[in-house]
């Protein structure tokens, strides 16, 4: 299960604070290749902060991010996007007036050079429409596909979160609560997409279903007020005391 | 890939593709009339004997190309600048200065006007588009007001008082512009031409970032796209369009002025862009031929037009949502 050859993604002593409130306080942390990297933590924990830092949203007051051996610190989101590098936001962020399918073939055209193409109609990209129709049956949107984004129900914008990120055909997503949201069925289509993509890509996964986590993460780290308080497989992370007291509390699974 | 297909729903209704831009819809049919019937204005207005009138058709088409370009950066990019009159400006001194030395080939003041809009629209871009909101109406518009002194200051060229251009632009073997008629279906082709880019570059991949970014910029830049030059390439674009109306308001008037960039104007093509229907590819045309309408009409009856020109205006932002192409689109179908 576990294949650790190569490391996609690394921090260093990453640091973010925001007035006096140390979100994220000295993270190190890393993602190989073809594994989920669950991070698990209460409300506030700096989860967010730390994917914003990863994705370029936002810029760390100290430490270094690392990935596929190079240096991408300094880079803007656009400039790791396209290196790769995909996330999802925890509060949906899509391109309402859209349609579902303009959506995500935005998605696929986003990894392409560029597109600054001024005459052909986007829609005619069979090759990117392709793409984009594959995710959406993936996520299951598929027979909603000329709806605009505004006009489907929360649950589904959830589902077309995640569809944005995953057409990008990224080398690692960084995915803050995919789930959150989703209806009870669509959680568990969700939760096999992503072990199914998870063979091979790399995902960082931020997520409060704890039967998800369980079930697909072969690292999980908890995240504390900004600190990494344990970082280790799941079966560890589950009996760990520190952890139980600090996050699990026994309430979960 | 997955099995989702095993029960394909029915393949929707083409027209509820979104607000796809581009299907012929009802009121594209109408605003397809408008157009045509505009081709057919001058043989008209001369058999009922009113010439006065195309000179207002003129007008109406130059400034609804410069609306046209400015619903492009507005309208669709969501970027509100209050300096487009700059690029009007910047056209007709293109004609102006030129013609002063009399230099009045129509290829060289139409290559001048497109080479300095887009400079200035470049340049200016490059610092405005770094702002948003009040900040970027007010930067835009510190641009034009910049351009307009220096044009005060140039007494060489009529300083405040302007330039009379003495001939219109000459285009040796193809037409005569001093001819009324020729001069309006010169603008009426370019409008035309407008038309067919503007619609095409908001549906091409271009045109589909420069709308996601309006709506989701933060989105979009981690799809990866560098929203801040797709946005100055759109804005250029703008610039240089509105650069080319501005060569015809110069030809039109036969006479340039810094006024030409007075802020007022920048205001009323946002009013023409208003009233036609922001988002609307024909809207701003519509807009500017009902501004000039009521503009003309009003100042006939009474000093204060402005005041009751300022009423409807409000009344037309309170109650017309949309604008006219709101209240087409609600009579003659779908597209909203
Ligand atoms: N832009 C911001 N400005 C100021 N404080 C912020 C900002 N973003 C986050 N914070 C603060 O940083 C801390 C971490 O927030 P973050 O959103 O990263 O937590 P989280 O683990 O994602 O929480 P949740 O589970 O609720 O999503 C919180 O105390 C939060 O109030
Ligand atoms: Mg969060």
């Amino acid at each position: 299960m576990t294949n650790k050859e190569s490391i996609l993604l690394s921090t260093n002593g990453l640091v973010k604070s925001f007035g006096g409130v140390k979100a994220v306080n000295d993270i190190s942390l890393s993602v190989a290749d073809n594994t989920i990297h669950a991070i698990i933590g209460p409300n506030g924990a700096g989860k967010t902060t730390l994917i914003s830092l990863l994705s370029g949203d936002l810029t760390p007051d100290k430490g270094t991010i690392s990935f596929a051996q190079k240096d991408i610190t300094k880079e803007s989101v656009e400039q790791r996007a396209k290196q790769g590098l995909a996330r999802s936001f925890q509060i949906t962020s899509i391109i309402l007036p859209m349609t579902l399918l303009e959506n995500v073939m935005l998605s696929a055209r986003g990894r392409e050079r560029h597109a600054y193409q001024f005459w052909k109609p986007a829609s005619q990209n069979k090759d990117i429409e392709e793409q984009a129709i594959t995710v959406l049956q993936q996520v299951g949107l598929w027979d909603q596909r000329y709806k605009p984004a505004s006009d489907i129900s929360h649950g589904e914008q959830r589902q077309l979160e995640l569809a944005m990120a995953l057409a990008m055909q990224p080398r690692l997503l960084l995915l803050d609560e995919p789930m959150a949201g989703m209806g009870h069925a669509e959680s568990e289509k969700i939760t096999g997409l992503l072990g199914t993509i998870s063979q091979d890509k790399a995902i960082l996964l931020i997520e409060h279903d704890m039967d998800a986590v369980f079930q697909l993460a072969d690292t999980i780290s908890v995240l504390v007020s900004g600190s990494v308080i344990a970082s280790d497989e799941p079966a560890n992370i589950r009996s760990d005391p520190q952890v139980q007291s600090a996050y699990l509390g026994g309430n979960s699974c | 890939m997955t099995g989702s297909q095993t029960n394909p729903p029915q393949e929707p209704d083409r027209d509820t593709q979104g607000k796809s831009w581009g299907k012929v819809s009802g009121s594209t049919t109408v605003y397809l009339g408008i157009i045509v019937l505009l081709g057919f204005a001058p043989p008209f207005l001369s058999l009922i004997n009113e010439p006065f009138y195309l000179d207002l058709l003129s007008r109406m088409l130059i400034l609804g190309i410069a609306a046209l370009s400015l619903n492009l950066i507005l309208g669709y990019g969501g970027m509100i600048s209050m300096g487009h009159a700059a690029y009007l400006g910047i056209g007709a001194y293109c004609v102006g200065i030129p013609a002063y030395y009399e230099i009045y080939n129509g290829f060289v003041h139409l290559a001048l006007a497109i080479v300095l809009s887009g400079i200035f629209a470049f340049l200016s871009g490059i610092i405005s588009l770094r702002t948003k909101g009040v900040y970027f109406i007010m930067i835009t518009l510190a641009f034009t007001q910049m351009l307009y002194f220096t044009f005060v200051s140039l007494e060489e060229y009529g300083g405040d008082d302007g330039l009379v251009i003495e001939l219109r632009s000459e285009f040796p073997g193809l037409f005569d512009t001093e001819n009324n008629t020729n001069l309006y279906y010169c603008i009426y082709l370019t409008l035309l031409g407008s038309l067919l880019l503007v619609h095409r570059l908001i549906q091409a991949p271009f045109g589909r970032v420069i709308i996601g970014s309006k709506h989701n910029e933060e989105r979009m830049r981690s799809l990866g796209y560098n929203t801040y030059r797709y946005r100055l390439v759109c804005y250029v674009i703008s610039g240089i369009l509105c650069g080319i109306a501005g060569v015809f308001l110069g030809n039109f008037t036969s006479f340039i002025s810094p006024e030409m960039m007075d802020w007022t104007h920048s205001g009323e093509l946002i009013f023409m862009i208003v009233i036609g229907g922001v988002n609307s590819l024909f809207g701003p045309l519509i807009g500017s031929m009902l501004f000039i309408f009521f503009e003309e009409w009003l100042s006939g009856i009474t000093v204060y037009w402005h005041f009751i020109f300022g009423l409807m205006l409000i009344a037309l932002v309170l109650f017309g949502k949309g604008g006219i192409n709101g209240l087409i689109t609600a009579l003659f179908g779908e597209r909203r």
